[in-house]
């Protein structure tokens, strides 16, 4: 098969493995609201379905491998590269994204949510370093 | 480190294990975050993990893990946010239950202060508490009913272990059981069904109204109230201060006579979260066996069964509401309620009478008694504000909250005298309240 870098298909294909995973987390979101609503089989249904909607977004996520991370942009395929990708993303989130999204959070008067982003920015920083120490693991020097 | 959440475990009081534990779990908890704005117990967690470069958990200290531990108030709101407890993830993360292990670990290796060992006894011999207190409630009521602060309160505290400053729900001058063993019940003309009220120590010696009123609006409903021979207090203030024998010593007199009950073809209606919690889910966890899943599966909170009796096929609700219905009411749904997992019942309840219902769905930072006792004030005051301000905002005709504790916080904060549910319908239907 030829390559789909730089071709519609490859758009397509992030588009959907963006909504696929975004379909699976707010499955499992509506999942817990029905937990809590004391509607179980309602929860147990949009379990079983976001498992499908992940099934979907890792067919499209083979496809894309071959271009590269979706997020970060580095090659992605065999696991030192996974997590080599990882860091990459993981990094940017806690030195740009989420500081950038809490000053504009403050800016516009949503301290709370500043906050939320703040104290995510050391989550992330945490995961980045986690794959530091598996990477490292992986390839002892 | 071990996973177990079964006193009988022999690692469950073991220092070095639930110290290890307490880290694996942290780190989890770290890496998430999803917790953060429920109490104060996660930004503390998060503080002490960011003090590290590496941020690992495993390098807080013991004094910094049981800071944590101790922050937590045992709201189970948590379960609702974690998207690793045991039934979802492979790793198993039961905050509340891990912070009820530490407890026990801590009580049994002489580590809790004596202050708060005398607090547990006072509160865990609740029925004994109460009996004396309601027998002499002129005395009892002064005494509490003493100004914040005063020499009176800060006796109670230095004796008992109960916050000098926060407002105290005061004693009733009779028990809701004397009340119900007086009365002379009616003859109910279409039979529902059967219950036994499971009176609860706030229902029992603090606020018998509410269960007065709950078995006025159940008879006129066709269901037959009874109380059980045996109910004590469910243990709840020994459970959540760690006290594994005092919990089970009581828990498993509840099962056996609360199961009795259920062959014998009775429901179980409790009108207190905490104590609907503990029946529902914490006997079957900790005492556990076929008696007490039969009382879990029989348990139902008070606006529960109700509701049951609305939606199932061969039963009615009377919703002929013809008596006194706020135009608006702001309904405090108690975090011991929203964990049993049943939906807003007490809200879609008194929505059918016709009033407009705000939903305030914040802690009130009181769970249990952990609100009351001293030392706890300055983490469970900023929570009880919020929802004060919540309240305020909302500025409601009334407000209701289906927790006494709960209610009294909220009283304490706004000035406002909350009403249980069941005493919205009983009004609703025109039921007048009994005279204190």
């Amino acid at each position: 098969m030829q390559s789909i870098n730089g071709s519609q298909t490859h758009q397509n294909l992030l588009e959907a493995f963006a909504r696929e995973s975004q379909a699976n987390r707010r499955y499992l979101w509506f999942a817990q609201v029905a937990d809590i609503e004391g509607h179980p089989e309602a929860a147990a249904l949009f379990r079983s379905i976001a498992e499908g909607e992940t099934g979907h977004a890792h067919g499209h996520l083979e496809y894309i491998a071959e271009v590269g991370d979706p997020l970060s942009g580095e090659p992605i395929g065999e696991t030192e590269a996974n997590f080599k990708a990882s860091i990459a993303s993981e990094t940017y989130e806690y030195t740009q994204m989420y500081p950038g999204f809490a000053q504009i959070a403050r800016h516009e008067g949503f301290d709370e949510i500043a906050d939320w982003f703040e104290s995510l920015a050391r989550a992330e920083k945490s995961h980045a370093l986690r794959f530091g120490e598996g990477l490292a693991a992986l390839s002892p020097q | 480190m071990t996973i177990t959440f079964d006193p009988k475990h022999p690692l469950y009081i073991d220092e070095a294990d639930v110290r290890d534990e307490l880290t694996r779990v942290y780190d989890v908890c770290n890496g998430c975050r999803l917790c953060l704005t429920l109490c104060s117990s996660f930004p503390t967690l998060f503080s002490y993990v960011e003090q590290h470069e590496d941020q690992d958990a495993g390098r807080l200290t013991p004094a910094q893990q049981d800071q944590v531990a101790d922050e937590c108030f045992q709201c189970k709101l948590c379960y609702d946010n974690c998207p690793y407890i045991p039934e979802l993830h492979e790793s198993a993360i039961d905050f509340p239950r891990l912070m009820l292990r530490h407890a026990a670990m801590r009580l049994e290796n002489g580590q809790v202060s004596l202050r708060k060992r005398v607090a547990t006894q006072t509160l865990g011999h609740a029925d004994a508490l109460g009996i004396l207190a309601t027998s002499v409630s002129t005395i009892s009521n002064l005494m509490i009913g003493a100004k914040p602060g005063s020499i009176a309160r800060k006796l109670i505290e230095k004796t008992t272990g109960v916050s000098s400053v926060r407002l105290l729900p005061p004693y009733a001058k009779q028990r809701f059981s004397t009340w119900f063993s007086k009365r002379v019940a009616p003859v109910l003309t279409k039979k529902q069904g059967s219950v036994v009220v499971f009176p609860t120590c706030s229902v029992e010696y603090l606020q018998p109204g509410i269960g007065q009123d709950l078995v006025k609006v159940y008879e006129r409903n066709g269901i037959e109230c009874s109380l059980a021979d045996g109910t004590r207090c469910c243990g709840a203030p020994y459970l959540h201060s760690g006290d594994m024998d005092g919990f089970l010593k009581v828990a498993k007199k509840q099962v056996t006579v609360l199961a009795q009950a259920v062959r014998e073809g009775k429901d179980i209606v409790v009108p207190q979260p905490t104590c609907g919690y503990i029946l529902k889910k914490d006997y079957v966890d900790y005492v556990g066996g076929p008696d007490a899943e039969l009382v879990a599966a029989h348990t139902y909170d008070s606006s529960e069964y109700l509701m049951n009796l609305h939606t199932e096929k061969g039963t009615e609700l009377d919703t002929n509401f013809t008596g006194t219905i706020p135009e608006t009411i702001s309904y405090h749904n108690p975090c011991h309620l929203r964990a049993q997992n049943i939906g807003l019942l007490s809200r879609d309840l008194m929505k059918m009478t016709g009033a407009d219902i705000a939903l305030i769905d914040q802690c009130s930072g009181v769970d249990g008694m952990w609100g009351f006792k001293a030392g706890n004030e300055q983490f469970s005051l900023p929570v009880a504000k919020k929802l004060a301000e919540k309240i305020e905002a909302a500025s409601s005709e009334i407000v209701a909250g289906d927790c006494h504790l709960a209610n009294t916080a909220i009283i304490e904060q706004t000035g406002q005298v909350p009403q249980h549910p069941l005493q919205v319908i009983a009004r609703a239907y025109g039921i007048a309240g009994e005279t204190p």
